[in-house]
């Protein structure tokens, strides 16, 4: 569900590992865009340093990078389970108007490829204004009303920061799962990801974080504070 | 900000206790930069202006944003925190953050000790800002550098300063007058702690709309970290700048704040270029900008 890349010390092995697994079993596997699968965003979050590092040039961060415009932003699994990265859009009401879309392309700043890939779920009714910068906050009420008319019944997305790895909200109508263990290597939140049966019956496997291999390699400038 | 669009914004910038013109009534009181008599003398800065609002019996204070760069985000933030200020409506820290302010405190007594002390000339104080790297811009510097320099003379007897940026080698007494640094830092170690060991607890507690406006997207400590990454608050990083965010890169600055004003309701539409009030809220539902 979408972030493969930024922040970490290995976003090319992690999203070549997705990629690898979608071209050996593309029936199999699905990979959905998340705000970070984006030029803009990832000049500015890591992964494009990473890539000029690793390689010497920007190679590999174009390729990748032109790649994402192809991924799929939302999924269905049996009809009943609507996945995306962040959240729903005051411009979609219907899986349909989803389809129509026109995602290939860069994710822009707003409309409704953006809040679909930048929006979260709000404790508050109705729509709000994101404290992110991007997308919108929506309340049960507008989960409910999604869910019921797409006949669907649960939104998973990601997105969020989670410390159990996953998280149920609005009626159990959205849960969040967030499946990068101790994010940052700083955060100390474990990690979770949803298995589904036959049945559609959920389990969460939530985990910690492998054992450090190396301390951050890095390099941090002491910032000059009384300017 | 005036170039970057947004018509109806007064920007008001007071030089903090110590610092460029602000003297105080009482000198032995000069350096108390404790934040929360910072706090205090932003309180009367805008009280001053404004008067104390309505629950002092007056007219309403307009809406205030609160604007605050390294020490000044954390009095910024302070502010906010301190529910003090009426009709605030939303917060923009630049480039600072309690994790790494306080990592970088241990370095800051040997950072002002290599600090060029005095200069021949004005424009000399100038270039060494900017060979230095403290502000990449020279334009910005040749703003923000006059007021942070003033003109001593030299003390009779040839005591005095020394001659740090002369050709001839530094520690020699100067015989003419000198530009010298406005406020003495070291005279506000004993403050720097309480700037900011808990501010990333006060931002996160600010309930305004709230963006922290970074030179690196490293700069954030685990506490921020989580909370960025539970959508809590906005970022913006502007990478291509140092520490003086906003005077390497004056222009993305003020388009990341017109672009919070906007968002954020605050402000009319003015320009152009795209971030005008999302058109769903004119459609849907009226929606007052919400507190975060």
């Amino acid at each position: 569900m979408g972030d493969y890349v930024d922040r970490g010390y290995y976003s090319v092995e992690t999203v070549t590992a997705l990629v690898c697994l979608k071209v050996r079993y593309p029936h199999r596997v699905t990979i959905l865009r998340g705000n970070h699968e984006s030029r803009q965003i990832t000049q500015v979050y890591g992964f494009y340093d990473e890539c000029l590092r690793k390689y010497g040039n920007a190679n590999v961060w174009k390729n990748f990078t032109d790649m994402f415009d192809y991924l799929p932003l939302t999924a269905l699994v049996e009809n009943t389970i609507f996945c995306l990265h962040g959240g729903l859009s005051p411009s979609i009401d219907t899986l349909d108007q989803i389809r129509a879309l026109d995602r290939v392309q860069e994710v822009p700043h707003e409309g409704p490829m953006c809040d679909l890939l930048w929006s979260d779920p709000d404790d508050r009714c109705g729509w709000g204004i994101s404290p992110r910068g991007a997308g919108y906050t929506f309340g049960n009420d507008i989960s409910d009303q999604f869910n019921h008319t797409n006949n669907v019944t649960l939104i998973a997305r990601a997105h969020q920061l989670v410390m159990e790895g996953y998280n149920w909200c609005h009626d159990r109508n959205v849960v969040t799962i967030f499946s990068a263990p101790n994010y940052c290597y700083r955060c100390g939140n474990q990690a979770a990801i949803m298995e589904l049966d036959e049945q559609r019956n959920y389990t969460f496997l939530q985990f910690d974080p492998a054992p450090r291999r190396g301390e951050d390699h890095v390099t941090k400038k002491t910032p000059d504070y009384f300017l | 900000m005036a170039e970057a669009g947004p018509d109806a914004v007064r920007v008001v910038a007071y030089d903090a206790r110590a610092h460029g013109h602000s003297v105080t009534a009482d000198p032995a009181r000069e350096y108390e930069l404790s934040a929360e008599q910072q706090v205090d003398d932003a309180v009367g800065v805008v009280t001053a202006l404004y008067g104390g609002g309505e629950a002092a019996g007056g007219p309403p204070v307009p809406p205030l944003v609160i604007v605050g760069h390294s020490m000044g985000g954390a009095i910024a933030t302070r502010l906010v925190a301190s529910g003090r200020l009426p009709n605030v409506l939303g917060l923009v820290v630049i480039d600072v953050v309690e994790g790494t302010a306080v990592q970088a405190l241990p370095y800051m007594r040997t950072w002002l000790r290599s600090r060029s002390r005095s200069f021949a000339s004005m424009p000399r104080g100038i270039r060494y800002v900017v060979n230095a790297g403290h502000v990449r811009r020279a334009l910005s510097a040749r703003i923000s550098v006059p007021p942070q320099l003033v003109l001593v003379q030299p003390p009779d007897g040839g005591g005095g300063a020394p001659d740090a940026d002369a050709a001839d080698g530094g520690g020699r007494p100067h015989r003419r007058p000198r530009w010298m640094w406005r406020t003495q830092l070291e005279k506000s170690e004993v403050f720097w702690r309480g700037w900011f060991v808990g501010l990333s607890a006060a931002f996160l507690h600010c309930n305004v709309a709230k963006v922290l406006v970074l030179a690196g997207v490293d700069r954030l400590d685990r506490e921020l970290m989580i909370a960025q990454m539970q959508g809590k608050f906005q970022t913006v990083m502007i990478p291509s700048a140092g520490h003086a965010v906003h005077e390497d890169e004056p222009f993305a600055t003020a388009g990341a704040i017109v672009g919070f004003l906007r968002r954020n309701l605050f402000i009319g539409a003015g320009g152009d270029d795209g971030t005008s009030v999302p058109a769903i809220f004119q459609q849907r539902r009226p929606v007052v900008p919400r507190r975060v």
